[in-house]
């Protein structure tokens, strides 16, 4: 009669392009330091205004934006009392698809499979930056690339060849991504509430967790699930990107076009 | 965590201070505030837990949902028991004293 609907968890760092990396924060005087070891120190103050952006001295260009745009802002919200989710989303006009599931997922590839199509723009890669406008909750554009692995066992790097939402768009579907490798065609079906309830509670970005993020959390995912369809999407490694992007743009903004 | 106590069928139980219950449609999501685990709860067990906070037992319980479920007594009571004794395990009930 009872289950385990998800445990909290630190956010997962490991899809960051340098690969896995410890969280540290701590206050000094006024000032709230973060680091992710080997990557960046952050130094802000506990409102949230950046003080110093600092990534290590050896990381690419692309790779210091992917920072600044994804973890470091996301950081930077959470001090306000923002939140944002571990999520790939993309818009067609004005609403939003966000895409969750576990690393390796496939959140980035079914972004760039449907950001291939008409009228769909990029808002994020990785760190969708939630805001509430009018009573419904937005992304905001936050990432402008989005990060592929350019064969199979190489790290991700950035493509950039997508247009970019220019403005906030409300939150209308989310997709849970999952392999099931017996499966044939995708499956594109409803997530019972409390089930989606557990994806969007596991898809939270979080730095400092405790009670009142995880009511707040709750209050927000309450709102996010009557505002949007959330839909588990199950299908093979072997299933083509573009016929996976196809499935979900049919059970979603095909059934409103 | 409480995990050597349990009640017995005349066991009685009030919520933990960490737990924090929420509806969810016809369900309930109950959040451990000490750990940011969350649990559902479907229908019958949401009946329970609000019987269990009323200050019920497993087995007065039992008895009341005999009246609504096509199940034998004592498979309910075994299951009041078990449901209270999980929630008192993963700390989101504490014994009733008095």
């Amino acid at each position: 009669m009872i289950r385990t609907v998800d445990a909290l968890e630190r956010m997962s760092m490991s899809e960051l392009p340098a690969g896995s990396s410890t969280f540290r924060c701590r206050r000094s005087d006024e000032v709230i330091v973060a680091e992710w070891e080997g990557l960046l120190t952050l130094r802000a103050t506990a409102t949230g205004d950046l003080l110093a952006f600092e990534p290590a001295r050896d990381l690419p260009r692309h790779r210091v934006e992917k920072l600044r745009d994804g973890v470091a802002a996301a950081f930077l919200r959470s001090l306000r009392g923002s939140h944002s989710l571990h999520a790939a989303a993309v818009a067609s006009a004005g609403a939003t698809l966000i895409c969750v599931g576990r690393s390796g997922a496939g959140k980035s590839t079914l972004a760039a499979g449907l950001c291939e199509q008409r009228d769909v723009e990029l808002l994020s890669d990785d760190i969708a930056a939630l805001e509430l406008r009018r009573g419904l909750w937005h992304v905001v554009p936050s990432e402008a690339s989005i990060w592929l692995h350019r064969r199979r066992g190489a790290g991700k790097a950035p493509v950039r060849s997508f247009r970019t939402a220019n403005r906030p768009a409300a939150v209308q579907f989310v997709v849970h991504l999952s392999f099931d490798d017996t499966v044939i065609e995708p499956a594109v079906r409803l997530m019972h509430p409390i089930d989606a309830l557990g994806v969007l509670m596991s898809a939270m970005v979080r730095f400092d967790p405790g009670p009142m993020i995880w009511l707040r959390e709750l209050d927000l995912v309450e709102t996010l699930l009557r505002q949007a369809r959330v839909f588990e999407v199950v299908r093979s490694h072997r299933t083509p990107p573009a016929r996976v992007a196809r499935s979900v743009t049919a059970q979603t903004w095909g059934n409103r076009r | 965590m409480s995990g050597e106590r349990s009640v017995g069928v005349d066991g009685r139980v009030r919520a933990a201070e960490n737990a924090h219950c929420r509806h969810f449609e016809d369900e309930l999501v109950l959040l451990d505030l000490s750990n940011g685990q969350y649990f559902a709860l479907n229908a019958l067990a949401t009946q329970v837990w609000f019987a269990l906070l009323a200050g019920k037992s497993p087995i007065q319980i039992a008895t009341a949902l005999e009246t609504q479920y096509d199940v034998e007594h004592d498979v309910l009571v075994r299951d009041c028991v078990a449901f209270t004794n999980d929630l008192l395990q993963r700390g989101l009930v504490v014994p009733r004293i008095g």
